[in-house]
């Protein structure tokens, strides 16, 4: 069984100062990092290869800052590392881009994406497997594969409230299942990412060969597929919120009285 | 020239840093008011290869050498000079005299476990009466049949109470003294006749025990000798050499730590209306701090660099040792007079950081023992040998 992962650098942002002021985001540092819940996507799909045993093919879009984030994942056990040769493509172009991947690389059983970007975009996975014909699960904590089938956790929406007299409930979860192939998103609420053993950062690092390069020729891409379908005009901040009004029980009982 | 470190000790550091920030550093107040680090967390280290840092992959080490271990040390000594402490002694001058000079068969069956964090080392030199004139110990191993047994009492051993091997120097020819008489074992926990003191109360390091180390007539096989029979003093000597290049690297994680909390508290803390990053008696010592610091890693990563390149490093260690503690000492202080009451606090990290920094003047050499180290390279190089 194949599982593939699109992984996506973001900039750290610890290293960004938001000044809404002089209407910009100032970098102080550029550091790249992989997208928190794509590496969560990585590990489910690492728990699978540990526990069932499976390929686990990672992908990023490069040719820059893309280079950590996948020898990290071959550090960490992912077994192929695939750059795709197309700078910051946007998610119409990716999900173009991978879904010929997954159609290059013959049988990728499972694709596990991470359910949202810290930067933008949040629309990969069900777009992903819609253009794949694969069905799709969504808002996983937990996934694991079970005979032909994929399973999920998904945490609902009643978490209990904190109580301090007795131990805190834990939240409501429901099971999900899905004949494979499947695309699958993880959030960032799923399992701890491991750290990968030091000898394997200074394997991967020093292996020429970690990362295989593939340019959209490779993949059969056209060039209609590589045109973005939204053009960035420019950046601005969401309009302020403003805070909300404090209801007395009054307020809320004659509200529940309407009812 | 190029001062860029390899892409893969970038990538190693933002993984120890990332592992120090988040699974050591919120324990640090913990083991230090507990006067132990929890085994797990030892085992933990062991199992990401940290235990191994410089030694090859076949021994189960990381494979990354001297430039990866001075990583580790700083980054481990900026979350908890403890922790720092019990690797430190493990790996720089414990598994270390091993690795330089033991036989293979030693390292085929200790290595493994030692680098794993399975079993911890400790490197046993100081005993009452010889402290930096190392070359005064008394400690006799008799040889009978097969066998030495060693007898004699060891001093201020770091992980003496957890240590599962001690590499050992004692005599085998009092005759001849350290120079040329004297012998490395590595002796297990187990064997008989072998028992630790209780652990030392020192003012820091809370959580890296010390203590004294019996010897009551330990056997030992022949084939434990570490090096050679008699050039003992040697291999110690080369392992404190290079030791001192990684505890110069952690002196360093220590005053960055200081350095980052004067930042962080210069601009939360105001004081006459204003943060007191505005004020220039603040400035000037968070400037001092930051160019003594960065004059300090220049020197660090050099002369772990002069290590992984097989050049002569003796001068330089020597220089990272002082130099390094020095520097923490110096900056910790500055910290805790920055921070006010609050730097005394023992609530506050500054208070154990300046606690911990105290040391390192210290052991493994004390300062003065570098200086004269320092100076007699210098002398060497214009042909004064100066008498030991």
């Amino acid at each position: 069984m194949n599982i593939l992962v699109p992984l996506k650098p973001i900039l750290d942002p610890a290293g960004m100062i938001v000044n809404r002021k002089a209407g910009r985001v100032f970098v102080n540092r550029e550091n790249y990092m992989t997208n928190p819940a794509d590496k969560r996507a990585l590990e489910a799909a690492l728990r699978i290869k540990d526990e069932a045993g499976a390929g686990v093919i990672v992908a990023a879009f490069g040719p820059d800052r893309s280079a950590d984030s996948l020898l990290e994942a071959r550090a960490m056990g992912a077994d192929r590392a695939i750059l795709i040769d197309i700078p910051s493509p946007d998610e119409t172009v990716s999900v173009h881009a991978l879904a010929a991947l997954c159609h290059h690389l013959g049988q990728v059983d499972l694709v596990i994406v991470g359910d949202s970007a810290l930067d933008t975009g949040a629309s990969i996975g069900p777009r992903l497997a819609e253009a794949l014909d694969f069905a799709f699960l969504g808002g996983a904590v937990q996934c694991s594969v079970e005979g032909n089938a994929a399973r999920i956790i998904r945490r609902g929406d009643s978490r209990g409230r904190p109580d301090r007299a007795s131990a805190r409930p834990a939240p409501a979860a429901t099971a999900h299942e899905a004949d494979l192939p499947a695309v699958v998103a993880v959030t960032r609420e799923g399992a701890q990412p491991r750290y990968p053993h030091g000898g394997n950062i200074i394997t991967a690092y020093r292996d020429a060969n970690a990362i295989e390069s593939l340019s959209p020729a490779d993949l059969g891409l056209s060039d209609s597929d590589l045109q973005p379908v939204a053009i960035e005009r420019g950046q601005s901040f969401p309009p302020e919120r403003e805070f909300g009004k404090q209801a007395s029980l009054d307020d809320i009982a004659s509200v529940i009285g309407h009812r | 020239m190029n001062y860029d470190l390899p892409p893969e000790y970038t990538a190693l550091r933002r993984m120890m840093r990332e592992f120090c920030e988040e699974e050591i550093k919120p324990a640090a107040k913990r083991i230090d008011h507990s006067g132990q680090v929890p085994r797990e967390m030892l085992q933990r280290l062991g199992e990401l290869g940290f235990l191994g840092v410089p030694f090859p992959r076949q021994y189960g080490g990381m494979g990354a050498g001297e430039i990866g271990y001075c990583i580790l040390m700083e980054e481990l000594n900026r979350a908890s000079p403890s922790v720092a402490t019990i690797v430190g002694a493990h790996i720089g001058i414990g598994v270390m005299s091993l690795y330089l000079d033991g036989s293979k068969t030693l390292q085929d069956k200790y290595m493994p476990d030692l680098c794993s964090g399975k079993k911890i080392c400790a490197f046993a030199l100081t005993e009452p009466n010889a402290g930096s004139d190392a070359a005064a110990i008394q400690m006799r191993a008799t040889l009978e049949g097969d066998s030495y047994f060693l007898d004699g009492q060891k001093m201020w051993i770091t992980n003496g109470p957890i240590a599962d091997v001690i590499n050992v120097l004692a005599l085998t020819d009092p005759a001849l003294g350290a120079r040329g008489g004297a012998t490395v074992f590595a002796v297990e926990r187990e064997w008989e006749g072998y028992s630790t003191g209780k652990p030392e109360r020192k003012m820091g390091l809370h959580g890296s025990p010390t203590s004294l180390l019996n010897f009551d007539n330990v056997r030992v096989p022949k084939e434990n000798i570490v090096g050679q029979l008699g050039l003992g003093f040697v291999t110690f000597m080369k392992t404190l050499d290079i030791g001192r290049v990684s505890l110069g690297a952690a002196t360093l994680g220590g005053a960055q730590a200081a350095l980052e909390a004067c930042v962080r508290w210069a601009r939360t803390r105001s004081q006459f209306g204003r943060q007191i990053a505005h004020m220039q008696s603040v400035q000037f010592i968070v400037a001092d701090m930051a160019a003594e610091i960065e004059a300090l890693r220049a020197l660090v990563y050099r002369t772990a660099w002069l290590v992984d390149t097989g050049r002569p490093f003796i001068k330089e260690a020597g220089m990272c040792k002082l130099l390094g503690s020095e520097t923490a000492s110096r900056c910790i202080d500055r910290a805790v007079q920055i921070h006010g009451a609050l730097g005394l606090s023992r609530d506050f990290p500054l208070e154990r950081a300046f606690r911990d920094a105290r040391i390192s003047e210290i052991f493994e050499g004390t300062n003065e023992i570098q200086r004269i180290v320092i100076a007699s390279e210098l002398m060497q190089e214009v042909g004064v040998r100066l008498r030991p």
